[in-house]
């Protein structure tokens, strides 16, 4: 078992590939490790409550994945309420994830 | 003579030194100085920009700002819309983001994605950041 | 091979510029706090990146006719990225390393800041190999 940080700066909705990111969290998850999803810059836009791609992180986040948005990218955008199963998170839990509480980060 | 100019924003850019994305002042620089006609169409991610509260302050770097003066895009569209610029926002790419009607800067026009055509073809040059 | 809990050292890995692009603010935000729990931070700066640490960036004076909305000056990444730097050197240390090839390209190799390390691509692996963590900011577009 090890334990992964993806950290999500991209905007989910303007690249295809974003999809296969998503695939990689939940696969990671299923085959038995520990997966962080970190929301950052624009990647932040998908977990704004009622956005269309909000369903699949709130997915994850059932699925046993943990998912984050920080909270300055989130300010910036004007989000303030988050699609269900994602919590609002800051950079010092960041710091302390790639530190502490990961094996490998994927900076996407 | 592209006296009237449709500026389309589609990526979003945040905290980036800026004030604001650069390519948003240089837009409302056309809007408010110069004798050309320029007119903004948001769509795909940028329909963020028209969201009102968005808040920069939270940026810092050793407790530095990294953001000095407090202003926003939001702030930029509304400036735009004073001038006489018009801002259209698609409403399928806002719904699609759970960017609601209500969230939005008054003034700004909500328009479908089938319409945006019908900017294209009334203005002389179009612009694509 | 598996990493270490209580990572010492961190490798980020940066090819963005700043003033169209957030990657760099959320590095320079990322490095404080890291470099705050003692971790040691080395930033290799690739292609677009070693403009970050072009010493005669100054704070310039926005438009006129747009003052109100944008005030009255800016200040510029490299500012930020000094502070940093001095900050290291009173705790966790701070490496940041302009590539060679990248700066002479560009023309700015005699205008990167004093404390900034001109490097190689064999120092990029050398970071690589020797840091518990290794982040790599991507560079869509």
């Amino acid at each position: 078992m090890s334990r992964y940080v993806i950290v999500t700066s991209r905007d989910l909705y303007e690249y295809a590939s974003s999809s296969s990111m998503l695939e990689l969290a939940g696969a990671l998850k299923h085959r038995g490790h520990e997966v962080t999803l970190y929301l950052i810059e624009n990647g932040v836009l998908a977990a704004r409550q009622g956005a269309q791609l909000a369903a699949r992180l709130s997915d994850l986040s059932q699925a046993g994945v943990t998912v984050l948005a920080e909270d300055v990218s989130a300010k910036a955008r004007g989000i303030e309420q988050l699609a269900e199963g994602v919590r609002l998170s800051n950079m010092d839990e960041l710091a302390d994830l790639i530190v502490d509480g990961c094996d490998k980060v994927i900076w996407y | 003579m592209a006296e009237k100019t449709l500026v389309i924003f589609e990526k979003p850019i945040y905290l980036c030194m800026e004030p604001v994305d650069p390519h948003l002042f240089a837009t409302a620089f056309g809007v408010v100085e110069t004798p050309v006609q320029v007119n903004v169409l948001l769509r795909d991610s940028a329909v963020t920009y028209a969201v009102e509260r968005q808040d920069m302050k939270g940026a810092r770097v050793l407790g530095v700002d990294v953001q000095e003066f407090d202003t926003n895009p939001a702030r930029v569209v509304a400036f735009m819309l004073e001038q006489g610029g018009q801002v259209y926002v698609v409403r399928e790419d806002a719904e699609a983001r759970g960017i609601a009607p209500t969230d939005l800067v008054p003034g700004v026009q909500l328009i479908s994605r089938e319409e945006t055509v019908g900017l294209i073809e009334t203005h002389d040059a179009v612009m694509v950041w | 091979m598996a990493r270490q809990s209580g990572a010492k050292s961190v490798a980020i890995v940066l090819a963005t510029g700043s003033y169209e692009r957030e990657a760099p603010t959320t590095v320079l935000r990322l490095a404080e706090k890291l470099l705050q729990r003692g971790v040691n931070v080395n930033v290799w700066a690739f292609e677009e990146a070693v403009t970050l640490t072009n010493k005669d960036q100054i704070d310039h004076s926005e438009p006129g006719a747009l003052q109100g909305i944008l005030g009255e000056k800016h200040s510029h990444v490299s500012k930020y990225i000094d502070m940093l730097l001095r900050a290291g050197l009173h705790g966790a240390k701070l490496d940041w390393v302009s590539c060679i090839l990248c700066v002479q390209e560009r023309g700015v190799e005699k205008h990167q800041m004093n404390s900034v390390t001109i490097g190689t691509l064999g120092d990029l692996w050398k970071f690589v190999r020797a840091a518990d963590r290794v982040i790599t900011i991507p560079s869509y577009r």
